[in-house]
């Protein structure tokens, strides 16, 4: 399992792998998804294992953003090297997710 | 002159018939002509003593070969063996000559002045033989052949002093202080002149001479030099080797030194034959006939002697096997030894019959030397047990497997860059000065000389190189590296590029790995992108939706238009995929122009329906949103084969490299989510596209920021490209938001309309 996840207070933290590309996004957006359809409501992505991202991988994060909209739930990145925090600003996604340094202060955010 | 033909011709006949015969033992031609000189002085009853001319031509065998020894020692190249030429020779000599010397005091009973001179004598080994096979095998650059080239060095430049010594012992008519004085003060005016006309006139000289690309000139400019250099040390009372030795030693520093050893090889290695030949009529076989004994005894025992004190000496700063080879290599007594007693004889400082002894014990220990070192290993391993560790990493220690490149031209240096970034070890050789210098400049490994030089090439190894290629433009200049290059050896491999199907056919006699039909090949080429380029083109461009449309029903029309203007923006992904991928400039441009034919086909649909057809106000607001993205994609498609260039240059560059991949895989995410959009609009797909495209206050500032204000210190090049691409990325952000809102328009006019 290239995809890491474990549950803390209602809340979904996937930690991924090295890369997060065409090869492991499947991956994780089939723990992410099934996680919202049993009800989770925030998904926290913990990017500090990972050295790249792909359209990919970005593309699960647009993904569980639309899903977790009509439940009022949100989706938020934490640890994000410096290659995987240009991409995000490329990419606009800054402007759509909140991106926080550490993974304790991505939980933070929930309370 | 009668009498000299026949003895040429006898001389000639010998030497071959012995060294072919030799050549399949292995041996050198050194034997062979020594052993030619005794068959000769045997035949024709010949002494070399008295016969000055035939010594005149023998010393400058020696005097060519000091030459070419000094061409290998540039003054920053002695400073590079300081070790091995000062602290190891000078204890070699040192120490092994007073060894020597009381051995010469007890043996031959000789006064102490001789004994010394004689004992310094047998302390110097043969340069000719030794550097010769060194060099021939490779082993010059292993650990043990460094050290055997600094103590040569040592003792070549010891033959001075040693024959000064025999000149101050002999001279009663002035003081030794007198002497001593006189001497010093030629070798200062000798030195300064050589030194003064080597360092600043030959090399302008040698400019000049290559500029009229005479063969003829250059070879006599360099004859001059020897022969004059040698010339001003003798009038000053040196050895003409001495002088001979400072010239090499000028030219070292100069580009012009592979090529003048290759020219003057020729000459120094039949000059040498023929000192050989008269070592070897110096041998008188009646004194070896009744000495045959003490003569093989004392060979043994002196070689001992050398070999034991110069181990001694290395083995504190060298391993036990480099300093057993250096040892057994500098073991024989040396050609200058030859030099040193004929002088005792001539001086009366020893009785004759000692002198031939000692002769016949120097030929012979030559005669041992390259059976000692052609079978180095096997005698170390008597002694030391070596590893298979220890043998590979002396094996690479030797050049070889390396690419010989002849011609640094426009191909030559196309060629050699490629083999640079492939990591493959090339040398160069040119007789372009130009071309030389760019190839300094480019810091690639080059030799300065003519490609189709046989001793050039082989001295840069050519039958140990992986390949040779010749990157020159003329068929004619091929031709004749290629002639070369097979004189040498039949089965070499040779590379080269011709220009048409007859060069090929010119060339076929030689043996070619490879011969490339140079314009044939570029135009295959050409052509095969180009055919592949159409196709592609041709393959996205064609009409899925728009073959063909009626304008009487313009509502179907509207609709073929916009979904084959939604495939615009497949053919933008493709375009971002080849980019991803890196393919060839080639390749994306068959892309983008594919965008150019298939949107012009749009353009006009549009146009044609907005112009010709009974539009309703809902159409004419739908043709005229189609128009406005049609702009837009037109304005994207433009943006992105710029932004493509720009990328590929930020690229090049280790610091900006990673940003090339981050600005791809960003806006293909939001091009994705627009094709999401336009081929399955949905209000929320739309609400994130207006959310990570929505410009204000979401730049790339931040980008700039880091990249521009940091310690990065990119250059200005880098920096414009930057600057330049992080616009066009927020350009195409904009652009890919401002088309999903005309899909957002699209939709609701679809809502209220139908």
């Amino acid at each position: 399992m290239s995809i890491k996840s474990e549950f803390e207070g209602g809340t979904l933290i996937v930690s991924t792998d090295q890369r997060l590309d065409t090869n492991t996004a499947p991956e994780a957006e089939k723990v992410i998804t099934n996680a919202i359809e049993n009800g989770s409501c925030n998904v926290v992505m913990n990017f500090s294992d990972t050295d790249y991202i792909s359209s990919a991988g970005l593309r699960v994060i647009l993904k569980s953003a639309k899903l977790l909209k009509p439940k009022q739930g949100i989706i938020v990145l934490c640890n994000a090297n410096e290659q995987i925090t240009e991409v995000l600003e490329i990419s606009g996604f800054s402007g759509l997710v909140k991106i926080f340094n550490t993974l304790d202060e991505a939980m933070s955010a929930f309370n | 002159m009668q009498n000299i033909i026949p003895l040429l011709i006898a001389t000639v006949a010998i030497a071959t018939v012995l060294n072919v015969f030799l050549k399949r033992f292995n041996m050198p031609t050194v034997i062979g002509y020594i052993f030619t000189g005794v068959i000769i002085g045997r035949i024709f009853n010949l002494d070399v003593h008295g016969n000055a001319s035939l010594e005149h031509i023998a010393e400058f065998g020696v005097v060519f070969l000091m030459f070419t020894i000094g061409l290998e020692f540039s003054v920053s190249h002695l400073k590079s063996m300081k070790k091995e030429v000062f602290f190891y020779g000078f204890s070699q000599v040192f120490i092994t000559g007073i060894v020597l010397a009381i051995a010469s005091n007890i043996l031959f009973d000789v006064a102490f002045k001789t004994a010394i001179i004689a004992g310094l004598g047998l302390t110097l080994s043969s340069t000719a033989i030794v550097l010769k096979i060194l060099n021939e095998s490779g082993q010059i650059n292993t650990d043990y052949g460094r050290n055997s080239l600094g103590i040569l060095i040592f003792q070549d430049i010891a033959v001075i002093p040693i024959l000064l010594m025999i000149t101050i012992f002999t001279n009663d008519d002035k003081s030794l202080s007198t002497l001593l004085i006189e001497t010093t003060i030629d070798a200062v005016i000798a030195l300064f002149i050589l030194i003064v006309i080597g360092k600043y006139i030959v090399a302008y000289f040698f400019k000049i001479v290559a500029s009229t690309n005479s063969k003829e000139i250059y070879m006599g400019t360099i004859l001059l030099v020897v022969v004059g250099s040698s010339y001003i040390a003798y009038y000053f009372g040196f050895s003409n080797s001495l002088g001979a030795f400072i010239a090499g030693m000028m030219i070292a520093d100069t580009i012009y030194k592979y090529q003048v050893e290759a020219d003057l090889i020729p000459f120094r290695d039949l000059l040498l034959g023929v000192f050989f030949v008269s070592i070897g009529l110096q041998i008188d076989l009646s004194v070896i006939q009744q000495n045959i004994v003490p003569v093989i005894l004392f060979a043994i025992l002196i070689m001992i002697v050398k070999a034991t004190t110069t181990f001694l000496i290395l083995i504190f700063t060298c391993s036990k096997k480099t300093s057993l080879q250096t040892a057994i290599t500098l073991s024989e007594i040396g050609e200058f030894s030859l030099v040193v007693f004929s002088l005792l004889l001539a001086n009366k400082m020893m009785e004759p019959v000692s002198v031939q002894i000692l002769m016949a014990t120097i030929v012979l220990s030559m005669i041992a030397t390259p059976i000692l070192i052609n079978n180095l290993d096997k005698i170390i391993s008597l002694f030391i047990k070596i590893t298979i560790e220890e043998e590979t990493l002396n094996k690479s220690s030797v050049i070889g497997g390396h690419i010989i490149l002849c011609g640094y031209g426009l191909f030559g240096r196309v060629v050699s860059d490629k083999l640079d970034r492939a990591g493959i070890n090339h040398i160069i050789i040119t007789n372009v000065t130009d071309d030389f210098v760019k190839a300094k400049e480019a810091a690639r490994s080059v030799v300065y000389g003519d490609p189709t030089d046989r001793i050039l090439l082989e001295h840069l190894r050519i039958k140990k190189a992986m390949s040779t290629i010749i990157a020159l433009e003329s068929l004619d200049e091929i031709q004749k590296v290629s002639a070369a290059i097979s004189l040498i050896d039949s089965s070499l491999k040779i590379i080269a590029k011709v220009s048409s199907e007859d060069d090929k056919n010119d060339l076929d006699q030689f043996n070619h790995e490879l011969l490339l039909d140079g314009n044939s090949h570029i135009a295959t080429v050409l052509v095969e992108q180009i055919i592949k380029s159409r196709m592609l083109a041709k393959e996205t461009s064609s009409l899925q939706f728009l073959q063909s449309y009626s304008l009487d029903d313009p509502v179907s029309a509207i609709e073929s238009v916009t979904q084959e203007q939604a495939r615009l923006l497949d053919v933008i992904s493709k375009s971002f995929n080849a980019l991803r991928e890196e393919k060839d400039i080639m390749h994306i441009k068959a892309f983008h122009d594919s965008f150019k034919v298939l949107s012009e086909i749009i353009t006009n649909a549009i146009t044609n329906i907005m112009t010709n057809a009974s539009l309703s106000s809902e159409s004419y607001e739908r043709v005229n949103t189609l128009l406005d993205n049609q702009h837009l994609l037109i304005s994207m498609n433009d943006s992105l084969e710029i932004l493509g260039r720009e990328l590929k240059g930020l690229e090049k560059n280790d610091k900006t490299k990673n940003l090339t991949h981050m600005a791809i895989e960003g806006l293909d995410t939001i091009l994705l989510t627009l094709q999401d959009i336009a081929s399955n609009y949905d209000e929320q797909d739309m609400n994130m596209l207006s959310d990570i495209t929505h410009s204000e206050a979401r730049g790339l500032a931040s980008i700039r920021k880091k990249y521009l204000d940091s310690n990065l210190d990119l250059d200005l090049e880098t920096k414009a490209l930057l600057l330049s691409s992080t616009n066009h990325m927020e350009s195409l952000r904009n652009i890919f938001g401002s088309i999903g809102e005309n899909y957002k328009t699209l939709e609701n006019i679809n809502l209220n309309k139908y």
